[in-house]
């Protein structure tokens, strides 16, 4: 409960948050508000689409894009959040600052956990007109089943809980490299590998399956597709409790916990002296 | 109060800093003057809580640097030698950051903003963005963040350097205004003439070694065996020279361009008044008189090799 306090709760750090918010929302430079305007046409976009064919977005595939789209923005907004600060040289006025390196991470974590879920809230909409609207059609045309909403719920924290992830990851690599930049590469690199050329390699061996491959197992977007498989209701039935996704969710989350652990670990070596492994 | 004891540090085989000890009471502005890799910047970061010391601590008002970190820090502001400020936020909402990470409470802040503004003459800036202000006035805003939390020690690692002269001034002002104020004030600085102007103390330090601690005039007067006085008259150079040569307490005698004598005198203020007396006695016209008195830059020169570890 301490911890709690001294990590969240009442961790200065925490004014993150309103420096994330600040630093993206408030104008503070031309680029970043073209990226804003750009995001915000790019929304608009997306309800004008799911509203146009609501009877046929389904809200777990909305889902889907959602995670692809917490995958590339966690790096983009915190790939300098430790990096940067060495980069700029201002690492020292947090470290001379009253305030631990555990809750210095603690409040850059923070800082991007409210962007990603600030994300999941504004796209909460057109999955709401998903979940109204969507009818999943037999090949005859008539409405067939609907989308169970409790593995709707089950996919949100499934996505969130990856976007987490995905966060942890860029900062634990913001602390290990000197460089935003090489921070934000050696992520992205990671994340390609781990989605797209892993399950690839796997698959052209013939060793793709999730039975034969721990890797695959929690991709998370090979997990959204079985949350979607094992979503169908027919009309008048009582959805089935699913477990499909639970794991993934608790490892997602345990992974989190472990790469801010071993962020903190990191800062503990001088500043300029980055080892990947305690001596 | 700060009190260093002993503050040692070592990197592997060099021993950067070699347990240096003085003490610093509220009011002062010490200037810290070295060669670069003298060891100045690494005391700073040792009393900043930066870097932990090899052995010995320093202690701010019986918080010590080693065993409580987080009290030092809460009494400590730190400028480095680098402005390091984040570029895509306002003034206001820069110090605003720092204030709250120093657990300032939000319903003052905004009073304290402004306050450490008008200090730092700062206030017209304070909606600007932080990549528009000149370099002067980054510096200033440094020095803002750092008394956001109304600090009793001050570290200010070469504050001056890149700065023009009026801004140069500006800061000087400033610095001696918060020993005003009763902070403990470190300055570290190449620029010798302008840290004996504001600063109470000085250490010299080299090679880790603390070579001289105390008040300016002391240290003046430390390395001083004899006074310098200049002598500037109309006439013949070599009749004045053999006359003065023959006085008491006249060392050396030597002529500095037309016109004027340098002599090298050991007597005390009575005989140096005698001095004087007796060449106008002599019938010899004399149009200046005055004692040469060494600077900073001659005695860190004296004291100094030059050596870097």
């Amino acid at each position: 409960m301490s911890l709690l306090k001294t990590l969240f709760t009442e961790n200065p750090m925490m004014i993150e948050i309103t420096r994330f918010r600040r630093k993206f929302l408030g104008g503070g430079n031309s680029l970043n508000s073209v990226v804003i305007a750009m995001c915000g046409a790019i929304y608009i976009g997306i309800l004008a689409l799911v509203w146009n064919y609501r009877d046929s977005a389904n809200p777990i595939i909305l889902v889907f894009l959602q995670t692809l789209l917490f995958t590339l923005l966690a790096p983009a907004l915190l790939h300098g959040a430790i990096a940067g600060e060495r980069e700029r040289r201002s690492w020292d006025f947090l470290l001379v600052a009253p305030v631990t390196q555990a809750q210095i991470v603690c409040g850059k974590f923070a800082g991007a956990a409210a962007a990603i879920i600030a994300c999941a809230v504004a796209l909460l909409l057109p999955i709401a007109i998903g979940v109204a609207f969507y009818q999943r059609h037999t090949f005859g045309g008539s409405m067939d089943s609907q989308v169970s909403f409790l593995n709707l719920i089950l996919a949100e924290i499934l996505s969130v809980a990856w976007g987490l992830l995905v966060c942890a990851l860029t900062i634990f690599f913001s602390a290990r490299c000197k460089r935003g930049f090489i921070a934000l590469g050696t992520t992205l690199a990671l994340l390609v590998s781990a989605l797209i050329v892993w399950p690839i390699l796997t698959a052209s061996a013939g060793l793709g399956g999730p039975q034969n491959n721990l890797l695959n197992y929690f991709h998370p977007f090979w997990i959204l597709t079985q949350v979607e498989f094992t979503s169908v209701v027919r009309p008048g039935e009582e959805s089935a409790p699913s477990l499909v996704g639970i794991p993934q969710i608790l490892v997602y989350l345990g992974m989190t916990a472990v790469f801010l652990i071993w962020t903190e670990r990191t800062l503990r070596f001088a500043d300029t002296e980055v080892k990947f492994l305690p001596r | 109060m700060l009190e260093v004891k002993n503050l040692r540090k070592e990197y592997g085989g060099l021993t950067a800093v070699k347990g240096i000890s003085f003490a610093l009471q509220p009011g002062d502005i010490f200037g810290f003057i070295g060669s670069n890799g003298a060891g100045k910047t690494t005391t700073i970061r040792m009393i900043s809580t930066l870097l932990e010391p090899t052995s010995g601590t320093a202690i701010l008002n019986g918080a010590d640097v080693r065993t409580q970190p987080m009290d030092v820090r809460r009494m400590l502001g730190y400028m480095p030698d680098f402005f390091g400020l984040y570029d895509d936020v306002k003034v206001w909402e820069y110090l605003d950051f720092f204030a709250a990470i120093y657990q300032v409470p939000a319903r003052e802040r905004s009073k304290v903003i402004d306050n450490v503004l008008e200090l730092t003459d700062l206030t017209v800036k304070k909606g600007a963005f932080v990549q528009s202000l000149s370099r002067g006035m980054q510096q200033r805003l440094c020095l803002a963040r750092c008394l956001v939390h109304d600090p009793q020690l001050l570290l200010l690692d070469e504050p001056a350097s890149g700065l023009d002269p009026r801004a140069r001034a500006e800061l000087k002002e400033l610095i001696a205004e918060l020993g005003r104020m009763g902070k403990i004030v470190i300055v570290s600085s190449h620029i010798l003439p302008e840290l004996a102007d504001f600063c109470n103390t000085v250490g010299i330090i080299e090679k880790g070694e603390l070579l001289a601690f105390g008040p300016v005039a002391q240290i003046v007067q430390g390395i001083q065996n004899t006074k310098v006085l200049r002598i500037r008259f109309i006439g013949t150079n070599g009749e004045l020279k053999h006359f003065v040569e023959t006085r008491p307490h006249a060392q050396s005698v030597e002529l500095a361009g037309d016109g004027e004598l340098r002599v090298d005198f050991s007597g005390t203020d009575e005989d140096q008044a005698g001095l004087l007396k007796s060449i106008i006695d002599a019938g010899f016209k004399i149009i200046g008189f005055r004692e040469e008195e060494a600077d900073l830059e001659d005695v860190f020169l004296r004291l100094t090799t030059g050596a870097v570890q």
